[in-house]
């Protein structure tokens, strides 16, 4: 305790840290004014005739999911394999659709004409810039703390110590605090700007599937179809839980980097060239049509970042199965904590150099 | 009690370290060897920083790195490059060694006020570390490695960049712990060791020379060193070890195995017996 104490102090004491953090907040001011002509229509106001919407409103009423399977196995027609997963996807998402109809999410006003937008800024461009800085500050705060030692020579004293080398485990626990500590401040202040300028008193209640709401993918429109009735404020909730989750897979990446190479600078560059190679790779997996590994690519942190616009629904050509953003988080969580103990055990019987 | 067991350490070709088989009991020990005889590097695998290649070490039979903890409880350790927090306080500094070293939180400031004045840097305990001279902050490194009172202490070349006053306080200081504990301390300086080790460890050629007491590494040089005047002809058969300033002008001081001519013979000092016998290794080279 006392030694998580200590090493959560050195995180309070490193500059460029709350330096960024103040640019990434100024971002998020300016994403969130740049945007603020959406909010001339957003419209939160109960139509009181509502209760009469005609059958036609009720958008998932007859919704046969079969039509985006094949849109998309069509898409994906070179490989057999990925095919199949489409179809299986879609053949999953049938039943959901016959429960959205029955539950009357679509006949939800949500934010009438401004829905969409709303949903967008919200759900794709402030949770896509909360993550991306809540991940950075992760992969910072270990990247510093593990190095701290290394940088200041004091490794060898600290490894003969009492604690030793399991310090470094010490480490961990602090800067994912830390790191899951700054990502709540940079969500809880990005998100109360953005409520304050914005009323969403009357609409946490209402479905995320409503009639307004839809997604386009391949320039295809289709409803919001998710893999679970969720309300707006359910939607936010569940958005900011995986978030966190996805914020530490990043930071355990980052632990083993600089477990794997022993210095700072070097676990930053491949970091970031895994990272941005990922993508990359996955953008040239999609333009050669190797489908199936363009999939197993989704699965990669920043893959599953990126596509956060898109979370818990039937995501399109991001995903090849259901609730992929979730298994994907999990995944690498458990695969990101193997690797970490592994290094940890490696690290405990190697020669300090 | 320490072992080393016929302990090897390689990097990877190069062998630091060979067959090294050592027992410590109570006492002070002097590692004594020029650069890069690998003293740090016995230091380091007693420190468990670094592991044996071949053979192993125990403390009271038990090997040291299965021991984990409960050995380095008991080990005091200062490196040659002693790192800091810039930033921190000599105080707030310990505090971070102190927590690293379990000790209790209510007995902790305490420990560090008491060494911090047997270090003689009471005054100093509130400044920055980077605003310490170069032997300001060896006395900090060398309260945190007496932190847990530690039975075992391992310092390498603790004296570097202690002014005289400084060293003699704390040849003083590792005289009195030595009597219940063991204290490992390298270093370059002879004078720093010649009076308060009881034994001398000595490496040559990666490769363990001696372990004696001072008086039993000079006794060999007994009647081998003489002082002759700067100008006396050197013979092929004897070893300039030093130069030195005499009563009368410049004079040397000479290893030969006969008394050579207008020789006075001197009693070998610990330097004597260090440069003789490294003599030969740095003429070959
Ligand atoms: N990490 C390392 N990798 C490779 N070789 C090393 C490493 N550390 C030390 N050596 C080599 O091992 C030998 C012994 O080094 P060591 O530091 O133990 O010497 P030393 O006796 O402490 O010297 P000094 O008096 O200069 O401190 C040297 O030849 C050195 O070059
Ligand atoms: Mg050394």
């Amino acid at each position: 305790m006392r030694l998580i104490a200590c090493e959560m102090k050195k995180v309070v004491y490193f500059p460029a840290l709350w330096t960024f953090l103040m640019l990434s907040l100024v971002l998020n001011g300016l994403l969130i004014l740049g945007n603020d002509d959406v909010r001339n229509y957003f419209d939160t106001e109960k139509d009181d005739s509502g209760a009469i919407i005609d059958a036609s409103e009720n958008v998932f009423e007859g919704y046969d999911t079969g039509v985006l399977a094949s849109f998309y196995a069509d898409i994906v027609r070179e490989s057999p394999t990925a095919a199949g997963w489409i179809r299986k996807k879609y053949s999953l998402l049938q039943p959901r659709a016959e429960q959205l109809a029955k539950s009357g999410a679509a006949l939800d006003h949500y934010a009438g004409k401004a829905t969409y937008e709303s949903h967008q800024l919200l759900f794709g461009t402030l949770m896509r810039a909360i993550l991306a800085e809540g991940s950075i500050c992760a992969m910072l705060v270990i990247l510093y703390l593990m190095g701290y030692e290394q940088l200041n020579r004091t490794e060898g004293q600290v490894c003969a110590s009492c604690k030793g080398r399991r310090l470094w485990m010490t480490k961990l626990a602090a800067a994912m605090l830390s790191a899951e500590a700054l990502y709540v401040l940079l969500a809880g202040m990005t998100l109360a700007f953005y409520l304050g300028r914005w009323d969403y008193g009357g609409i946490w209640g209402d479905s995320v599937s409503s009639r307004f709401n839809y997604l386009t993918d391949m320039l295809y429109k289709r409803p919001f179809l998710t893999w679970h009735n969720f309300t707006v404020g359910g939607y936010l909730a569940a958005s900011l839980s995986l978030g966190a989750g996805l914020v530490a897979v990043f930071g355990l990446l980052a632990a083993v980097c600089a477990m794997l190479l022993r210095n700072v600078y070097a676990a930053a560059l491949v970091l970031g060239t895994v990272l941005f190679g990922g993508i990359g790779l996955g953008s040239l997996f999609s333009q050669c049509r190797v489908w199936a590994a363009y999939f197993v690519m989704t699965l990669q942190p920043s893959a599953v970042w990126l596509d956060v616009n898109v979370w818990f629904t039937e995501s399109g050509i991001a995903a090849f199965i259901p609730w992929q953003e979730t298994v994907a988080v999990v995944l690498n969580l458990a695969v990101c904590g193997m690797a970490v103990c592994g290094m940890f055990r490696r690290f405990m019987r190697r020669d300090l150099s | 009690m320490l072992s080393v067991e016929r302990v090897t350490k390689c990097y990877g070709n190069l062998t630091a370290l060979e067959d090294i088989s050592l027992d410590l009991a109570q006492g002070v020990y002097g590692l004594l060897a020029p650069n890069g005889a690998g003293k740090s590097t016995l230091m380091k695998m007693l420190a468990t920083l670094l592991f044996p290649t071949k053979g192993r070490i125990l403390w009271d039979g038990e090997e040291i790195v299965a021991m984990g903890e409960r050995y380095r409880g008991l080990l005091g350790y200062l490196p040659q490059d002693f790192g800091y927090y810039p930033n921190s306080t000599p105080r707030q500094f310990m505090r971070y060694a102190a927590a690293l070293q379990k000790i209790p939180r209510a007995e902790t400031d305490r420990r560090i006020s008491r060494l911090l004045e047997l270090v003689g840097l009471s005054d100093a305990a509130d400044r920055k570390l980077k605003r310490l001279s170069g032997g300001m902050l060896q006395r900090v490194g060398i309260a945190v490695a007496m932190l847990n009172d530690p039975r075992l202490l391992i310092l390498d070349e603790p004296t570097a960049g202690l002014d005289p006053g400084e060293r003699v306080r704390f040849r003083n200081m590792i005289h009195s712990l030595a009597e219940d504990r063991i204290v490992i301390l390298s270093t370059h300086i002879v004078s720093d060791i010649e009076t308060i080790a009881g034994r001398i460890i000595m490496l040559r050629d990666h490769r363990l020379l001696c372990c004696d007491t001072p008086a039993q590494i000079c006794g060999r040089f007994r009647g081998k060193i003489f002082q002759l005047p700067a100008d006396a002809q050197i013979m092929p058969h004897q070893h300039v070890l030093s130069e030195g300033q005499g009563e009368n002008g410049t004079v040397l001081r000479v290893l030969s195995e006969m008394p050579p001519e207008d020789g006075v013979a001197v009693a070998p000092s610990l330097e004597d017996a260090f440069l003789a016998i490294y003599a030969s290794k740095r003429e070959g080279a």
